[in-house]
This record gives C-alpha cells, sequence and structure tokens, in this order.
C-alpha cells in the first residue's frame, strides 16, 4: 500500500527560487556539507576495522530487509514479553491515531520529543496539537524550527537556515510568551543556555515521551537511539510513558548485526567514532528503578516501506539518515533541504519520496533536482544505488505519463534532432540561424520553443559558434588538399 | 590482573578526543583532592549536591570519608523521586561504568536497582569512575561484554547508555556548543589497580 507523506505544494521553480535568495541558509548549508564530508572521509580513512563494519553492515542490512516480516515479529514477541506494547502502523494517519490514544488514555498534558525523521513524515505534532495536547521538540534545532513553525532544513541539522539573531528572536518571543527571562545576548553560548533551562522545565514536568529509534534488534528485542545532545537520554528516562515511533526497515537481525552497523550513523554523519550518547531500550522499568518509562510503547510504521521489498528500489530501505549523500549532494549544497519540499531532503529523498508514495507526492524530484554526478553513490554508507535509482524512476516516470505533455512534446522533439548526426547538425544550423535572426549576440538565451524557454532561464546558455568544429575541421581538410 | 598500558594510552587519547578530562588515581585520598577541586569549581551547595550512583562498594566507602556533607549516594532502599529531585538540582553526578572502549572514548552505563543513570545525565558535570581492568581495546569488544552481561544475568538491563564526550550541539550556524542538555564537563577517573 502506497505511504502517506506531506509536502510543500508550490511549485519547483517557487521552491528553488526561495531557497536561491536565502543567503542565511546558503551560507550554513554551505559551511556544514562540506565540513560534515570532509571529516567522514577522514574517519573511514583512519579507521580501517569500521570500513570492514561497514562492508559486513551492507550485507546484513539487505538480508534483515529480505527477511523484514520475520524479524518484526521476532522483535515483537521480545519487546513484549518484557511488558511492552507494540503496534505496526500500515500508514501515516494509523501511526499518528494510535499514538494519540495512547496519549489521551493517560490524560498526557505535556508530550516531549527527541528528534525524529518518522514523525515528520506522519506530521504527529500537528495532530497533537490540534487534539490540544502540547508537543515539544527538545532537539536543540527542532526546537528552534518547531518556535519557527517550520519543516527541517537538514536531517542532521534542522535549523541550519537560521541565524543567531533569527533565533534570539524566537527565543525572545518565546520568553515573553512563556514569562521567562530571555536569553542573555544573540551570542551562541547564550541561545543554548537559554534552551536547556527552558527544556529542562519540560523534561521534568512531561508526562509522555516521544522518540523515534535509529536501530531496532529482533533477537534481543532493543531499541537504539543515537543524539548528541543527551536529549533523548532525557525523554526515555523521565517521563511515565514512552512512545518510540520508528519505521519498520530499522531493523536489524541480532546484536552481531547491530555491532556492525552502530557506529556507522556517527562515523557517516558527523565524522565520529561514535556520537555523545547511544541510548538502549529493552523495556519498561523494573520496580525499584530510578528512571526508565513505567509503560512503553512501540509503534512500527510501514506508510509504504513493505511495499518496496521485493523490487530494484529495495536497498532504499537500508537507508540509517545520516546524511552522508545530502553533505556530498552539489544541489543540496546550493538549495538546502526545504527547497525539495519533502520532509526528506537530498538524493536518498528524491528517491523516497515518490517512491513511498507511488509517486503521488513530488514526482518530480528525480528529474529537477539531480545532475547524475554519482556524488551520492560514492558518500552513502550502506551503498544504495541512488543515481541508478533516480535514472530508473526518470524513466518510470515516463512510462508512466506523469509529466505534462508539453514536456513530453519537448523532449521526443529533441531526441528525434539529437538521436542522429544529421538532426544534430540541422539542430546546430537552425539554431544558428534563429540566432542571427534574434540579433541577439551574446547567446541563444529565449530562443527556445516551449520548455526550453523556462530551462533557459536559470541556466547560462552558451552562444551557438558560427561555425561547428566539423564544418572547421571540413575546410581545414580542403584547403590542406588544395595546396 | 595487569594493565595493558596501550590500552590505557589509547582511551585517553580518544576519551580527550571527545571533548572528555582524564584524571589517573591509586587511592582514596587523590579521589578526594580530585572531587573537592570538582566540587569547589562547579559551586557544590546544599542546593545544588553531588549525586552518586552505581559505585563499587570500595569507592563508594572512599566517597563515604571525605569530608563533603552535600553528597548524596544513591540507595535502592531510598525514595526514587526524592533522589530524581536531588539529580535535577546537583551539580555535580559520580557514577561507575560496566566497561570503557579504548578505541572509541566510550564508557558504558547499565540502568539498575543500584545503579542509576540520572547522575550521568541532569547535573552539568558528570564524574565517571573507571577502573583501569574495565578498559576493553575496542567498542566492539565492549558490545560483546554487554550481549554476555546481559545473558549471563537472565535479564536485559531496561536502559543502557553509552556515553562517548559531552551533551554538545552545533545546530545553530554549525558552531560547537558543549552542555545542551546533558553535561557540559565529563571527567574519567581512572582507578589503576
Amino acid at each position: 500500500m502506497a505511504g502517506q507523506l506531506p509536502y510543500d505544494n508550490r511549485p519547483w521553480p517557487e521552491r528553488r527560487d526561495a531557497a536561491l535568495q536565502n543567503q542565511t541558509m546558503r551560507h550554513t548549508i554551505g559551511f556544514v556539507t562540506r565540513r560534515f564530508t570532509l571529516i567522514k572521509g577522514e574517519i573511514y580513512r583512519t579507521s580501517p576495522d569500521l570500513e570492514a563494519s561497514r562492508k559486513t553492515a551492507v550485507g546484513q542490512k539487505r538480508q534483515a530487509i529480505r527477511d523484514l516480516p520475520q524479524l518484526l515479529e521476532q522483535f515483537r514477541n521480545q519487546v513484549e514479553r518484557r511488558g511492552a506494547h507494540t503496534y505496526l502502523a500500515a500508514q501515516a494517519q494509523d501511526a499518528v491515531d494510535i499514538a494519540l490514544n495512547i496519549a489521551r488514555s493517560h490524560q498526557a498534558e505535556l508530550v516531549i520529543k527527541s528528534k525524529s525523521m518518522v514523525t515528520e513524515e506522519i506530521e504527529l505534532n500537528q495532530a497533537f496539537e490540534k487534539a490540544g495536547i502540547p508537543v515539544r521538540e527538545t532537539d536543540l534545532g527542532e526546537y528552534i524550527i518547531q518556535l519557527a513553525k517550520e519543516r527541517p532544513s537538514h536531517i542532521l541539522a534542522p535549523a541550519a537556515h537560521r541565524n543567531r539573531h533569527q533565533v534570539e528572536e524566537l527565543f525572545q518571543a518565546d520568553a515573553s510568551r512563556e514569562k521567562i527571562s530571555p536569553p542573555q545576548s544573540d551570542e551562541i553560548e547564550d541561545l543554548t543556555r537559554y534552551a536547556r533551562s527552558r527544556l529542562r522545565q519540560e523534561f521534568l514536568r512531561a508526562d509522555m515521551g516521544v522518540t523515534g529509534g535509529n536501530f531496532l534488534v529482533a533477537e534481543t528485542g532493543t531499541l537504539v537511539l543515537i543524539t548528541n545532545e543527551g536529549n533523548a537520554d532525557m525523554v526515555t528516562s523521565l517521563p511515565p510513558v514512552l512512545v518510540s515511533i520508528v519505521g519498520v526497515e530499522k531493523i536489524v537481525r541480532d546484536w552481531a548485526s547491530l555491532t556492525e552497523i552502530i557506529q556507522q550513523p556517527a562515523m557517516s554523519g558527523i565524522g565520529r567514532h561514535l556520537s555523545s550518547y547511544t541510548t538502549m531500550i529493552q523495556g519498561p522499568k523494573s520496580p525499584g528503578s530510578v528512571e526508565g518509562p513505567r509503560e512503553w510503547h512501540v509503534i512500527l510504521v510501514d506508510n509504504g516501506r513493505m511495499a518496496l521489498r521485493d523490487t530494484e528500489f529495495e536497498d532504499v530501505l537500508s537507508c540509517i539518515r545520516c546524511g552522508a549523500c545530502l553533505n556530498a549532494c552539489p544541489v543540496f549544497r546550493e538549495v538546502g533541504g526545504h527547497a525539495y519540499g519533502s520532509v526528506y531532503p537530498g538524493p536518498i529523498g528524491i528517491v523516497e519520496t515518490p517512491l513511498l508514495t507511488d509517486f503521488q507526492v513530488l514526482p518530480e524530484l528525480p528529474s529537477a533536482l539531480c545532475t547524475l554526478c554519482h556524488a551520492c553513490q560514492e558518500a552513502c554508507p550502506m551503498d544504495i544505488a541512488l543515481p541508478d535509482h533516480i535514472i530508473s524512476l526518470r524513466h518510470t516516470i515516463v512510462k508512466r505519463h506523469l509529466n505534462s505533455s508539453t514536456v513530453n512534446w519537448t523532449l521526443r522533439t529533441w531526441a528525434r534532432f539529437w538521436s542522429t548526426p544529421g538532426g544534430y547538425r540541422r539542430s546546430i544550423s537552425l539554431a544558428r540561424v534563429m540566432q542571427r535572426l534574434s540579433g541577439k549576440k551574446r547567446n541563444a538565451q529565449g530562443l527556445f520553443p516551449g520548455i526550453f524557454a523556462g530551462w533557459g532561464q536559470t541556466r547560462e546558455i552558451p552562444q551557438v559558434a558560427p561555425k561547428t568544429f566539423h564544418e572547421w575541421w571540413q575546410e581545414w581538410k580542403e584547403r590542406a588538399e588544395e595546396k | 590482573m595487569a594493565v595493558d598500558e596501550g590500552i590505557l594510552r589509547r582511551f585517553e587519547e580518544e576519551w580527550q578526543g571527545n571533548a572528555g578530562k582524564i584524571f589517573h588515581i591509586v587511592q582514596a585520598e587523590e579521589l578526594q583532592t580530585v572531587l573537592t577541586d570538582l566540587a569547589d569549581a562547579n559551586g557544590v551547595s546544599d542546593q545544588n549536591p553531588i549525586v552518586v550512583s552505581g559505585l563499587s562498594e570500595k569507592w563508594a566507602q572512599w566517597i563515604r570519608t571525605w569530608n563533603m556533607k552535600q553528597v548524596y549516594i544513591w540507595n535502592p532502599e531510598d525514595e526514587a523521586e526524592e533522589f530524581r529531585h536531588r539529580c535535577a538540582d546537583a551539580s555535580v553526578g559520580i557514577t561507575g561504568c560496566a566497561w570503557a572502549a579504548a578505541d572509541a572514548g566510550s564508557v558504558c552505563l547499565y540502568s539498575q536497582k543500584d545503579s542509576s543513570l540520572l547522575p550521568s545525565l541532569l547535573p552539568p558535570v558528570h564524574v565517571v569512575m573507571i577502573s583501569a581492568a574495565q578498559i576493553v581495546s575496542t567498542f566492539r569488544e565492549g558490545m560483546d561484554r554487554l550481549y554476555r552481561d546481559a545473558r549471563q544475568g537472565g535479564e536485559w538491563p531496561a536502559l543502557v547508555k553509552i556515553v562517548a564526550g559531552p551533551s554538545m550541539t552545533a545546530d545553530i550556524e554549525g558552531q560547537l556548543i558543549l552542555g545542551v542538555h546533558g553535561p557540559r564537563d565529563v571527567y574519567a577517573v581512572i582507578v589503576d589497580n
């Protein structure tokens, strides 16, 4: 069954222009992505054992996806044996309903959350707010964009599009709403201190916690959470009720598989052996323990994932959400996450968004936001064949007639001319004539009919030379023979 | 058991690479000096005490004989809610650990009845005490150890936590800041046998 994904309904050119005009975002995204790419390369070079682990992990993860139904069953048995509750949500809406029911049955008044892409995918916060249950994001970046009512612009650095002055404004407004003392200045240190004390009170007060999950281990019934801030530790330790919402594809077979893969997100994401905090939950707290939830619910989300099994796109389900493909992508580096219009940006996003939704959501992504440079392929620690998938998706889009008729006509015409040398030569002479007629000396921009007009708007199109190389060569040869 | 100097050095390097700090001690008096300095530097008071959990009996004894009144050592007989409040207000938290891994510069803590994770999480300073013999060479060995411990114990601890550095973020303009939600400073106190 196709999944449901939220999206930005502005057309791509509008999203693109908005992104390109946002200098703050472009500066930070440019800086962050290049640095992450650099340190990722460095740490794998200096840790050959972890490069070996990575290769093993890829094979094990592929097998786990093939065995997904059995492994999910095993995971559920394991954690239920320890007193946790598990659910399988077929679609986004089901996951939201289950989570809401849990919150309502406990009359939850404040929910605290650690970062989770799948809850962005199912729009959990919006549903809770609508039901009158406040949800507080506690990852610093997520907290900032929650105040700004925005979506993440990067998987790992959700607020990378906002600078310190903009963050201070948001915090000032928050402080006056909450009647607490505002940040002392717009220094990043002071802003972080404000968030710490503001969120600390909510951590201690909240009656329900929500987490995502980096890995599920079928053999042991373990959920693994990775953060640098320690907020997932707060969420798993303090509230009496914990709900973990996790994509079904996060599963690994056994402890040995976890051992191979557990360091890969930090290695590929931030260039460290481990993030500052790795937390493993095995069940509700045992009586007498100081921390941990009395009740633990795990919602396993399908939302279009299971349908990708046994297809050529199956390897997409191995993604560990490290962000390495985003960081390496020359398109992402320029436009950042918002321009994609999906909760999943970057190369993995342009593949997953149409796939999870059976092309219902943003089918133009694989065509519009990729240069086929293959940098993502090289960056992906899970060896996901992103460029191949992008090409394949472009084929599917044509086959399923998802392009507009103008686009199809233009591309067919172009293909007809350029698929033979004669056609190519004719098109060049035609362009030369058009260029002369239009009186534009500089370049051939604005000469294009149909879709090409739009194509030319955002590209520097070179001037058509008065003579092609072949023509010049022919003339040169003839002159040489005359001599 | 003889301590492998190579492993010890590697742990120190990686732990410091993760922005952690190190002390070496061999006996009770040294621990007390280290802790007195930390208490002075971090404003320990009646309102902001030191909270302790998960130490071996010998080390807990070292702490008890230290002449410091604002110290709370978790005892499973005590009220959990009260200890939680103490942790929320505490200025320094002290814990033991189950094992430490040299190549990742990390320590692993199990949440059990007699060992709470809160002292490692809520106060701005976390001091983790490690016996040199607890340090394994690779994180992989640590993971094996965790698996064995859980199997032998018959039941998995509800929560397991691996710490590799202080709480940190680079969410605003990509600038690294320590101490977001968890501790700003993490100290490893290595006790040579």
